[in-house]
């Protein structure tokens, strides 16, 4: 039975200190054929350099037109509190007027704090539309996450690049947080680590994700979840069915 | 024909030619690893189709090189046909290094792994026994490597000093992929092992286009790393099958022939 697959973390156009070339939306689609990658959730990434949110956004959007039955805009979203951006709700209501059904925070990167204080009202919004949250391990600890789960629970938080050494704690956080949802993306590639966290959690809190083009992960992850020593049926909730569901799930 | 990328996309296994993983670990460290046993390492090896595994003990970062090797001999004799052992050594004596060698090679152990996180490098006079018994018997020494002036000064002495040792780089252009190409292109008996997570875009093709398909083997690092991701690393790469198919296993074939092993006992 055929495993169709939906990469929750994935993205193109960002430049990479020290690399010359950046893959383009045209080329990651292209990739994403070959492998029988049927869509991508995608932000501009690498996002190291990606010092403007709002330009990120703008150029991700073009290039998701482009490519409207493969590439999702997820786009970056910023609290308001310097006045400099659009207020929170009129913020998530023109990302989801324009297509997005996921969203991704930066905290480090666009300086801002996750105390209730600072982000209350951007989280409270995102928790209203039951807007799928990426939370980026470099931008947040698992310790941020559990604190945001907490207080927003009907907030689905996507976890990505969850590094391999970190099961002790993401294990619990799952298991303590129905809102929270690990994708299966670089750097996560523990021996065993689909299996527990299917054994443990279930397999509907696991989304397919590559982390490309971070890294070169996208066969990788792809094998991690097809050679994985559950069912076909968990490999299909896992690949697309549960990303599709939470999609849908969005409160327009 | 149905390619071994399509086979890997539909997780069937890849049982029509032979997959050698060789760069593995068994034991406990210090995070957490769901399921530590040899037991989960063969059903990986079985739901993938790798043939056999090279292994040292993950102690092969600490001074427990006995420790180390004796618990991965259990498993060596568990497990005859699939898991081949490297010897992890402690370079603080270089006669109980002798000694080692000698005693794991007549248990059938077939390669060493040295990891320099123990402070030592690897030209440190105490590994000395095992690089002659390396060259002497054609082994495979597998480092582990992470870029770094003072490491390709250490590789470059040893390949020149023990030319008939089989000299893996693990984890290959992690960092300075050019400096690795161009110290395999310099020696002809060391070999990139491409094992990692952290995968710069296009390694595998730029290792294989530097060096050649022969001269990249492939490891996983299990169990610090499952082998189900890392073999997508090479199916995926944008080369033919019959390359992919020398890094999977033909190159370690090749290099497990060459062993002297009549000169082991």
């Amino acid at each position: 039975m055929p495993v169709s697959l939906f990469d929750v973390q994935c993205g193109f156009g960002g430049a990479t200190p020290g690399c010359r070339d950046m893959l383009s939306a045209d080329e990651l689609v292209a990739e994403m054929a070959r492998l029988d990658i049927a869509r991508a959730l995608v932000r501009i990434a690498p996002s190291v350099l990606e010092s403007d949110g709002i330009g990120a956004n703008a150029r991700l959007y073009d290039d998701c037109t482009r490519f409207p039955e493969r590439l999702l805009p997820c786009p970056i979203v910023i609290p308001n509190g310097g006045r400099d951006v659009l207020p929170e709700d009129e913020q998530l209501d023109e990302h989801i007027r324009r297509g997005a059904r996921a969203v991704v925070l930066r905290p480090k990167t666009d300086y801002w704090s996750l105390a209730p204080w600072a982000s209350g009202a951007l989280l409270t919004a995102l928790a209203e539309r039951h807007l799928p949250t990426l939370c980026m391990m470099d931008e947040m600890s698992l310790d941020d996450v559990a604190a945001v789960a907490e207080r927003h629970a009907t907030l689905p938080l996507i976890i990505t690049g969850v590094d391999y050494r970190q099961q002790r704690t993401l294990l619990p956080l799952l298991e303590t947080f129905p809102n929270t949802y690990l994708s299966t993306g670089f750097n996560y590639c523990v021996h065993q680590g689909i299996e527990q966290c299917v054994a443990v959690v279930g397999a509907q809190r696991l989304l397919f994700g590559t982390g490309y083009p971070s890294s070169d992960w996208l066969m990788p992850a792809i094998t991690y979840l097809m050679y994985a020593d559950i069912s076909t049926e968990d490999k299909q909730r896992i690949g697309m069915g549960n990303l599709e569901r939470l999609l849908a799930e969005v409160q327009r | 024909m149905t390619t071994v990328l399509e086979r890997g996309r539909n997780g069937e296994p890849l049982t029509s030619f032979p997959i050698i993983d060789m760069h593995g670990h068994l034991g406990r460290y210090a995070f957490c690893i769901p399921d530590l046993s040899v037991e989960s390492v063969i059903a990986a090896m079985d739901r993938i189709g790798i043939d056999h595994i090279f292994c040292s003990h993950i102690r092969c970062t600490s001074a427990e090189m006995a420790r180390g090797n004796d618990e991965l001999l259990e498993a060596m004799r568990a497990y005859p046909e699939r898991i081949l052992g490297y010897i992890c050594l402690w370079p603080g004596d270089a006669d109980a290094v002798q000694r080692e060698v000698a005693l794991r090679l007549s248990q059938g152990f077939l390669g060493i792994k040295l990891h320099n996180i123990n402070g030592f490098p690897y030209t440190d006079p105490g590994y000395a026994p095992a690089f002659i018994a390396a060259n002497e018997r054609h082994l495979p020494v597998l480092f582990h490597t992470w870029g770094g002036d003072a490491l390709f000064r250490e590789i470059s002495t040893l390949a020149d000093r023990y030319p008939n040792a089989v000299l893996l780089m693990g984890h290959a252009g992690v960092v300075e992929v050019d400096r690795y190409i161009q110290l395999a292109q310099m020696y002809p008996n060391i070999y990139l092992d491409c094992t990692m997570s952290t995968t710069p875009l296009g390694l595998i093709d730029t290792l294989v286009h530097g060096v050649g398909a022969d001269r990249v083997v492939w490891g996983s690092d299990t169990l610090f790393f499952s082998q189900t991701p890392q073999i997508g690393k090479i199916l995926g790469a944008h080369l033919p099958d019959d390359e992919k198919k020398r890094i999977l296993g033909g190159n370690a074939q090749r290099i497990l022939a060459g062993i002297r092993r009549e000169s082991m006992c």
